[in-house]
């Protein structure tokens, strides 16, 4: 297979060449705003998996127009504010449905049990689902459950 | 396959699954979701080969998740695919399963185990492919720091094909083959690292060990039985008067690193490459019909792959994801279909393709008062297969519009 072997070197190079780039290059300069402390991309679509998305639609309030922001506190209401009581874990594990905090359990080991080139895998050799309608990041659509 | 083994089977699953049941917290809320997918699609190479049979499909697909514990979900999901012009092809499939994580997300360390038990029924014409499938996995991953993320896992796969044989419709069409001895187990082991390189970059790394049971034939060892054509060999083996199935493993590994990027809050791209290789792949000769669409085999192979992925939000309110790739298989040697005259129905011989793909997929969510997620959904891609066997050569587009609704 030398085509694969010629290949891999010059991928390989790429590939470190654009991390190197990356790694040191002024990320707040391209993205015109600060970058965050807390990035991660363990599902790889280059989206921050830590941004907030309050309505779980799949997009970032940042870039979400229908995100409304929470009205501000009840300090000049008058209104007692019960929540406030609680610490931030204590009033998630309270108020949460099983669903909801599965959720967030799902998250902490999210992409844990994808595997990018199983022979089993759904797009073989892609890159993992991105659509449940069975289409993959690889490119193309599984058709009634048939990818290949 | 007898039935004692796939009641085994349900009795593992159905052990594994009540051992987990006490872990969960009892004070929780036991709730249920529920998801509809309705989909539509046109595509005009329903084979991916040089026949270009295109077809129109609908496809329905529901799943109810039903959380007893806040660790724990069980599956069920049902989908049906109906093909207008070639009905044979329409199939259900049915999936039950459950996912148990023990850990909590704030804990350096994630446990994500998982078992699920499906099954895929055709009609009549494509009934030898009915299969059953069992899957099992463990995972786990570590933080070892805010940027550095390790995490390693198994799993273990079984393809049991119910109607094995099926496919000798009459003594003309297949003269010289096994039946399909399509059965496989496979074990995976992975392992990979994520870390965020400052900023708005990640870099992922994953490698991973597998190994396929299967049954085959080995190659002779002189070639006195070999007949050149052109630039295809073709091999006076494989033949049930003669040679005999063994059982064994083929052994694979791959590497695959993958970049991601994201340009502001509305951009996120990634490059991902993967390169599998097998051990000894010549020894192995796989009967039947190796690479055609529903065989097992047909995502068996080794080469290289080459993908960048492109995830946007610029247009307000939508999810925007495009992206190409570049694909090279070289697989595993085995009967094929031809279309060249001077050569018989079927041939046994290698085959490679280089395959292109470009696609978009746009997406647009609503959530409705009532608390209902609603989600259209249209794909629109394009692929060009380049084969060793003309046969495999095509091009194929396809378009899929879809709703999903989520309670």
């Amino acid at each position: 297979m030398p085509l694969c072997l010629r290949s891999l070197k010059a991928v390989l190079y790429v590939f470190l060449s654009a991390a190197v780039v990356l790694c040191f290059s002024p990320a707040s300069a391209t993205a015109g705003e600060p970058a965050p402390t807390d990035f991660a991309d363990f599902d790889g679509d280059g989206i921050n998996d830590n941004a907030a998305d309050e309505d779980g639609d799949g997009i970032p309030d940042a870039a979400d127009p229908d995100y409304q922001k929470p009205p501000p506190q009840l300090e000049s209401t008058g209104l007692v504010d019960f929540s406030s009581a609680l610490s931030g874990s204590d009033f998630d594990e309270k108020l949460l449905t099983n669903s909801e905090k599965f959720g967030q359990r799902k998250f902490g080991a999210r992409a844990l049990s994808t595997s990018r080139c199983g022979f089993t895998s759904d797009d073989c050799c892609g890159s993992g689902k991105v659509l449940d309608i069975g289409v993959t990041a690889g490119g193309g659509a599984c058709s009634g459950g048939i990818c290949h | 396959m007898p039935l004692r083994p796939v009641f085994d089977k349900a009795l593992v699953f159905a052990a594994i699954f009540l051992a987990l049941m006490p872990a969960g917290s009892p004070r929780a809320e036991i709730d249920t979701d529920f998801e509809a997918i309705l989909s539509h699609g046109a595509i005009s190479n329903l084979f991916n080969d040089s026949n270009n049979v295109d077809d129109v499909y609908d496809a329905v697909k529901t799943e109810f998740g039903f959380y007893p514990f806040s660790n724990l979900v069980v599956n069920v999901e049902n989908e049906y695919t109906y093909y207008e012009k070639t009905g044979g092809l329409s199939n259900f499939f049915g999936k039950g399963g459950f996912t148990f994580i023990p850990t909590r997300e704030e804990s350096p360390l994630s446990i994500y185990l998982t078992g699920l038990f499906g099954s895929r029924v055709y009609r009549d014409d494509f009934r030898s492919y009915n299969n059953d499938v069992y899957d099992a996995g463990l995972f786990l991953g570590y933080q070892v720091n805010s940027f550095l993320n390790l995490r390693t896992g198994i799993s273990y796969n079984e393809e049991v094909y119910t109607n094995e044989g099926d496919d000798r419709q009459s003594e003309d069409e297949i003269q010289t083959t096994f039946d399909i001895p399509a059965d496989n187990k496979t074990y995976e082991f992975i392992i990979g690292a994520n870390a965020s390189l400052g900023g708005f970059a990640a870099i992922d790394l994953e490698a991973g060990f597998e190994t396929m049971a299967l049954r085959y034939v080995s190659p002779p060892t002189d070639s006195m039985f070999d007949i050149s054509v052109g630039d295809f060999i073709l091999r006076n083996y494989l033949n049930p008067n003669k040679d005999t199935l063994r059982e064994g493993d083929l052994e694979a590994v791959y590497f695959s690193p993958r970049l991601s990027y994201q340009l502001g809050s509305k951009l996120g791209l990634n490059i991902i490459f993967i390169y599998r290789n097998f051990k000894n792949p010549d020894r192995i000769i796989i009967p039947g019909l190796s690479t055609r669409f529903l065989s097992p085999w047909a995502a068996v192979y080794e080469g290289s792959a080459l993908a960048l992925n492109v995830k946007t939000f610029l247009v307000p309110g939508f999810i925007v994801t495009f992206g190409s790739g570049y694909w090279y298989k070289d697989f595993l040697i085995g009967e094929e279909e031809k279309v060249r005259r001077l050569l018989p129905d079927f041939i046994i011989t290698d085959r490679h393709d280089e395959q292109n793909k470009v696609y978009i997929s746009i997406q647009k969510p609503f959530k409705l008062k009532s608390g209902l997620h609603l989600e259209a959904v249209l794909l629109l891609d394009h692929s060009h297969n380049q084969s060793s066997n003309d046969y495999y050569d095509h091009d194929r587009q396809s378009i899929s519009a879809a709703i999903n609704l989520r309670i």
